[in-house]
């Protein structure tokens, strides 16, 4: 039985009953909230918290390097130059990657070590979901989906890279990118102007 | 794989790419998975008149491209027309979309193939004897990997001032494609509210049990989310919550209402209304 099948049933009391036998459930994060704690291993097999970096600014990237739209971004650059801007400024960014073993984008932490070299990765450190326990606990959708923690631990972002949904890198010097925004805005003591938005990109490789 | 069979593949890959017509579809990164070919339903064009043109997106087995609403991930193909000029292009009339599901990822499109078709208005003087229609494809398609892909397509008809005749190469696949496409609601079959974050639409003429609402504006509604149809006598109402990234205002909804996923082909109404206050 497909989870299609389930999710088109018209039926609320037949709903309310199969919802408990959906495989992936998404929580999801709701902005101004507390973002959840987590608990994952880095490329270098060292157990990182969220709770590591109280206090801090926290992006959260999710990653899946083979998809085309991660691609577009780190391509030429974009992405890498994004975290070595931020981490400058002491914001902790943490690539996740939460496709399962077997999946496209998975790889070892060894693996991991050398894709963060060969891409010439700036982030703080890359964070292996291989069950995808934080990617649905954050409902983390697509690569790339951002999201932003404050310094209080309140989630201030969430959503897309930015404003052009398109796998070409030559879009990138039109769009609006959303994690600069929010993150010289809410620096700036300002209203973060599009906390939300939808993301794009491939699907998470669950 | 053996390394022999391996090997070969490659090799086919590489004839294949050689020998590829101007209408096969490029990936960004070599072949992709879906190929697009532009057709007329006429073998000729009118001057003053409309005719249809459309691209076939066709995935390989097993792969699938995008509604103009993806869902939670994925692209919608897009279609850049390059007419002659006082030609005008209306907008695709997109066949009704399926749900599928990908690692719990949620997505709308086609499983197969898909013709997209697309209103040409010719103007009434043309001098031309024949003329050259060309579009810019691009699409994502994906199965558990996403490719881009694109393809430059063009046509080329007579201009004839006469009826044009059907191209019996394409009549089937017209016909069937125009058919099944969602069929628009008078004024007075639908209406649209907003309340409390949850969108209401109504369909005062049908008793549809097993309808499912899918909004054009992917930041509408959620895909998957729960929808509440009631139906009272002839008259079907679903309703669904807003998506956290819906607009904080929205004046108009359009999309499709479903009568029943799994019905094959399904049978499927435009939803275009204004909101009501």
């Amino acid at each position: 039985m497909s989870i299609k099948w389930i999710r088109n049933l018209a039926s609320l009391a037949v709903l309310a009953i199969i919802a408990s036998m959906t495989p992936a459930t998404f929580a999801g994060v709701e902005n101004g909230k507390t973002a959840p704690g987590f608990e994952l291993k880095n490329s270098h097999g060292k157990t990182v918290s969220l709770s590591d970096y109280k206090d801090k600014y926290v992006v959260l990237e999710w990653i899946n390097h083979q998809c085309p739209f991660v691609k577009k971004h780190y391509g030429p650059g974009n992405m890498q130059s994004l975290q070595k801007q931020y981490t400058e400024k002491g914001v902790v960014w943490l690539s996740i990657c939460s496709s399962a073993p077997g999946k496209q984008g998975h790889l070892t932490a060894n693996g991991w070590m050398q894709a963060a070299k060969d891409h010439k990765m700036a982030s703080t450190a890359v964070l292996l979901d291989e069950d995808g326990k934080v990617g649905k606990m954050y409902g983390a959708k697509t690569t790339p989906h951002m999201f932003i923690i404050a310094p209080d631990g309140n989630l201030i972002y969430q959503g897309a890279i930015d404003s052009i949904k398109s796998p070409r890198s030559s879009d990138i010097s039109s769009a609006t990118n959303y994690v600069a925004e929010a993150l010289d805005a809410h620096m700036a003591g300002k209203e973060v102007p599009n906390p939300i938005t939808k993301p794009y990109g491939c699907g998470v490789k669950y | 794989m053996s390394d022999r069979l391996a090997i070969f593949s490659v090799v086919c890959l590489l004839i294949a790419g050689c020998l590829t017509p101007v209408t096969q579809a490029q990936g960004l990164f070599g072949r992709s998975p879906a190929k697009a070919t532009l057709l007329s339903q006429q073998t000729s064009i009118q001057p003053g008149q409309t005719f249809l043109l459309g691209v076939l997106v066709t995935p390989d087995d097993g792969w699938h491209t995008y509604w103009i609403n993806p869902g939670e991930s994925g692209l919608p193909t897009k279609i850049q027309w390059e007419l002659p000029a006082g030609f005008n292009a209306g907008d695709i009339q997109w066949p009704t979309p399926h749900v599928f599901e990908m690692g719990g990822i949620l997505g709308l499109g086609y499983e197969g193939p898909a013709l997209l078709t697309v209103p040409i208005t010719a103007p009434r003087q043309i001098t031309d004897d024949s003329l050259t229609i060309k579009a810019q494809v691009s699409w994502l398609v994906c199965k558990e990997a996403c490719i881009p892909g694109r393809a430059s397509l063009s046509i080329t008809l007579p201009v004839k001032d006469v009826t044009p005749k059907v191209d019996p190469a394409n009549e089937a696949l017209f016909k069937t494609t125009l058919t099944q496409l969602p069929k628009p609601l008078a004024a007075d079959e639908q209406s649209v509210s907003i309340k409390d974050r949850k969108l209401t639409i109504t369909l005062p003429t049908m008793a549809l049990p097993h309808a499912v609402f899918h909004a054009s504006d992917e930041s509408l509604i959620e895909l998957g989310s729960e929808q509440e149809v009631t139906v009272k006598g002839k008259v079907t109402t679903i309703t669904v919550a807003l998506s956290m990234y819906a607009p904080k205002t929205i004046t108009q909804v359009r999309g499709v209402v479903v009568a029943n996923p799994h019905d094959k082909p399904p049978k499927a109404y435009a939803v275009d209304a204004a909101v009501k206050p």
